[in-house]
């Protein structure tokens, strides 16, 4: 489950090894298949799933607890990874530009998940969307869950569920439209 | 025949379309933009369902490195809370004050009653102080 349950909020807050321990077990194998992308190697990527989860634990209060967990680590993910990027920037001066969007090379012929950086342009459009959206992404496409499931598991209208998908199925198309056929 | 979908595949997309499967495939069929929309829904699935195998030892490693409690964190030193601090400073200042007056109006010594409550109020804060500390250290 990407959400947390509201029994479990309080432990959460009160920063409850033995529920962290939990949700470190639960989500890491997703956390670090989604930075892998950004990593340089085995190492470096399970350096960021540390510092996300440093970051996770110190932020623990800011989370809201009405959206998905996994769209609120996402989001701190994105920081980490964002900040990294700047410290490589800085170091080579190869990159000007620190933000996560890709100057991607030659368009493939299809759309290629494995193809690194096509999964690193699309994992960094889906860390970029806006909280609702990405929220509404995880809850539809990851548990798939229906429209009206997913609306009462972030506290909103059907209709504004449909209209988070919409508009971040566009973003997401942008960010990957090189790579379209 | 080997690239034709199986009948759960179908029949997850015939209940997706309420069996109503006709004109939405064949728009599916002839549309550009919402073949692009399916490939990048699908693609987007794939990249959340993504999974790696994680050795136990990187869990341990990440629970050693959180803080043992908040107390450790940088920044959350042991603050009085501002409300208790108020509270109290001024339920002392009024009972002393009481005090003095009775005092002076008897012309009799200061009575020891105000100065125990005065402490019994200052204990309560203290004890307010430190359940809050460990509250959060929790």
């Amino acid at each position: 489950m990407t959400t947390l349950h509201p029994d479990d909020l309080p432990s959460f807050y009160a920063g409850d090894h033995a529920i962290f321990r939990r949700l470190v077990e639960a989500h890491t194998p997703r956390l670090i298949a989604f930075v892998r992308p950004f990593a340089d190697g085995e190492y470096d990527a399970e350096d960021l799933v540390q510092e996300t989860w440093q970051l996770v634990y110190r932020k623990r209060e800011t989370f809201r607890g009405t959206g998905t967990l996994l769209g609120w680590i996402y989001s701190i993910a994105r920081n980490v990874c964002l900040g990294r990027r700047r410290r490589v920037a800085a170091r080579s001066a190869a990159s000007p530009d620190p933000e996560l969007h890709m100057g991607v090379g030659a368009a493939s012929a299809e759309l290629v998940v494995e193809d690194a950086e096509f999964r690193r342009d699309l994992n960094a459009a889906i860390m970029q969307l806006p909280d609702r959206e990405r929220d509404v992404v995880i809850l539809r496409l990851l548990e798939q869950r229906s429209t009206l499931d997913t609306a009462a598991a972030l506290g909103c209208a059907e209709g504004t569920v449909k209209a988070a998908l919409h508009h971040a199925v566009g973003k997401l198309r942008t960010s990957i439209k090189e790579w379209a056929p | 025949m080997t690239d034709c979908v199986d009948s759960d595949t179908l029949t997850a997309v015939g209940q997706a379309l309420d069996w109503d499967v006709d004109e939405p495939l064949d728009h599916l069929g002839t549309c550009q933009s919402c073949r692009a929309t399916l490939a990048t829904l699908a693609a987007t699935r794939q990249a959340l369902a993504n999974e790696e195998v994680v050795a136990p030892e990187l869990v341990d490693r990440i629970m050693t490195q959180l803080p043992v409690n908040q107390a450790e964190e940088p920044g959350s030193a042991r603050t009085w809370n501002p409300v208790v601090v108020l509270n109290a400073g001024l339920v002392m200042i009024t009972t002393m004050a009481v005090a003095v007056m009775a005092a002076a109006q008897s012309g009799g010594p200061l009575p020891s009653w105000p100065v125990a409550a005065a402490g019994l109020v200052a204990a309560m804060g203290y004890v307010s102080w430190q359940r809050r500390v460990v509250m959060n250290n929790e």
